[in-house]
């Protein structure tokens, strides 16, 4: 299901690029590959909190929609097809590596307007101090993440960072939008006792 | 970080979409490109296991797994108990139709003995050492299900078995000859080795160069002593009063083989 217009547009033009590659233009897929790779590799990282795994699991996701790309029929949009593919494997790494949790994490882009808004907000130092602090909410950001369950944690990082309806995060993981609504707001419960106190009543 | 954090002025969602500034920088991009291209290559190049297609349609029919995989299992159970018991009833079948002796006999138990279908009353010792029991009925011999276990090697004469043989048929017969004839050339030692644990004398086992003479003369000359007349009983009960082994010996030569029969004259 697409929701948007712009969204429309860009499943389209994604189902023109399939269907070259479908036909033998193994070089188009590279276009699929470098418009959704960003996105595929935040969602990643934001449920793993781990830079190589997201780098490892986004190819891994990448090539399978590759391989796969013939069977796709374009029954929904290769986005979402794509984010299926990518959120299954981080499931199952996941599971896997239940007891395995390192951090590694990127830098925080202070030039993003909103990351500023957000810092600026929440800090008036500046300097080292700032550079301090914004390390330090990153982490409890990270950790109050990891206290999630999986499933929660994916809903939280499909709507909340990725900007998905409740409708795409529900086809992306084979669930009711009924659920994904119930997941979230559970999800928001736990982060915000967590992240206490950087949030206003 | 602010003095006052009591009084915090964003919201969960502003700060849950501060991570979408957690962004590589570009030299991990460019990294990322070489390492997505070799493996790209690395699957275009790599052949399609000749399995593949199963597992795709595997995936298919992943709803019917627990169906299929029970009545597999189901299949295959009464396969196997059917193919197992299949041959054990088949062979008793064939032993018990093999072994049924088609002369009347009396009930008696005669370890490892296996008598041919045959007009004449005729044995086959097949081994003294076989662990199964031939059950002589009154009509037909029935014998268990595998009834014989193949001995390398017999320790016995062929003489002594043909004894042991004659004297199964004979004893089937005539009870009371049999014990006789069993007595006196020790016979029943071989066929039956319970009794011989009865015997208490070692030397009572040693077999002089006589016994193995009047075996080797009783061994053709008894399946021609059967007969159930009158004669025979008397000579049988005479016999049984006072005759030895020497006496036997001694007298062998007044044997008289006709036809069928063998008279003894003393």
């Amino acid at each position: 299901m697409v929701s948007s217009p712009e969204r429309q547009q860009e499943a389209d033009s994604d189902w023109d690029i399939v269907q070259r590659v479908q036909a033998g233009d193994v070089a188009a897929f590279d276009e699929l590959s470098i418009r959704y790779r960003g996105r595929v590799y935040g969602m990643i990282y934001n449920m793993t909190s781990n830079r190589e795994d997201a780098a490892d699991l986004t190819q891994d996701a990448l090539i399978k929609a590759f391989r796969s790309i013939n069977r796709f029929q374009g029954q929904s949009s290769f986005f979402t097809w794509l984010y299926r593919i990518a959120v299954n494997s981080t499931l199952t790494h996941l599971r896997k590596n239940r007891l395995r949790t390192f951090f590694s994490l990127e830098k925080v882009n202070e030039d993003d307007r909103q990351s500023a808004e957000v810092i600026e907000a929440l800090t008036d130092n500046s300097g080292a101090e700032r550079d301090t602090f914004v390390k330090e909410l990153q982490e409890k950001l990270n950790e109050a993440m990891q206290k999630l369950s999986i499933r929660h944690r994916t809903v939280v990082t499909l709507f909340e960072i990725d900007g998905l309806g409740h409708q795409e995060i529900a086809e992306i993981m084979n669930c009711s939008v009924g659920t994904v609504r119930s997941r979230l707001h559970y999800a928001k419960q736990i982060l915000q006792a967590e992240l206490q106190p950087y949030i206003r009543k | 970080m602010r003095n006052d954090r009591t009084k915090p002025q964003v919201i969960l969602e502003d700060l849950l979409r501060l991570k979408r500034s957690e962004r590589p920088d570009t030299e991990f991009w460019h990294q990322f490109e070489r390492e997505m291209r070799v493996k790209q290559l690395a699957a275009i190049v790599e052949p399609r296991p000749w399995w593949a297609p199963f597992i795709r349609m595997g995936s298919r029919m992943a709803r019917y797994q627990l169906p299929v995989g029970a009545t597999a299992i189901l299949a295959l159970t009464f396969i196997t108990v059917r193919e197992y018991r299949l041959p054990e009833a088949a062979g008793t079948q064939f032993i018990s139709e093999s072994v049924v002796a088609s002369a009347p006999v009396s009930s008696s138990r005669v370890d490892s003995v296996i008598i041919a279908e045959t007009p004449v009353p005729e044995v086959i010792i097949e081994n003294f050492y076989a662990k199964a029991d031939v059950v002589v009925a009154s009509v037909e011999v029935e014998v268990a299900p595998a009834v014989v276990e193949a001995q390398p090697e017999s320790v016995y004469s062929p003489a002594d078995e043909a004894i042991a043989a004659n004297l199964a048929a004979v004893r089937a017969k005539t009870p009371e000859l049999a014990r006789l004839i069993a007595r006196v050339s020790g016979v029943d030692e071989i066929i039956n080795p319970r009794t011989r644990s009865e015997v208490v004398d070692p030397l009572a086992r040693v077999k002089g160069p006589s016994t193995s003479r009047t075996s080797r003369l009783l061994a053709s000359a008894l399946p021609a002593t059967y007969s159930e007349d009158r004669e025979t009983r008397g000579s049988v009960l005479r016999v049984e009063r006072g005759l030895t082994e020497e006496r036997v010996y001694d007298s062998i030569s007044r044997f008289g083989v006709k036809a069928d029969r063998l008279a003894i004259s003393f």
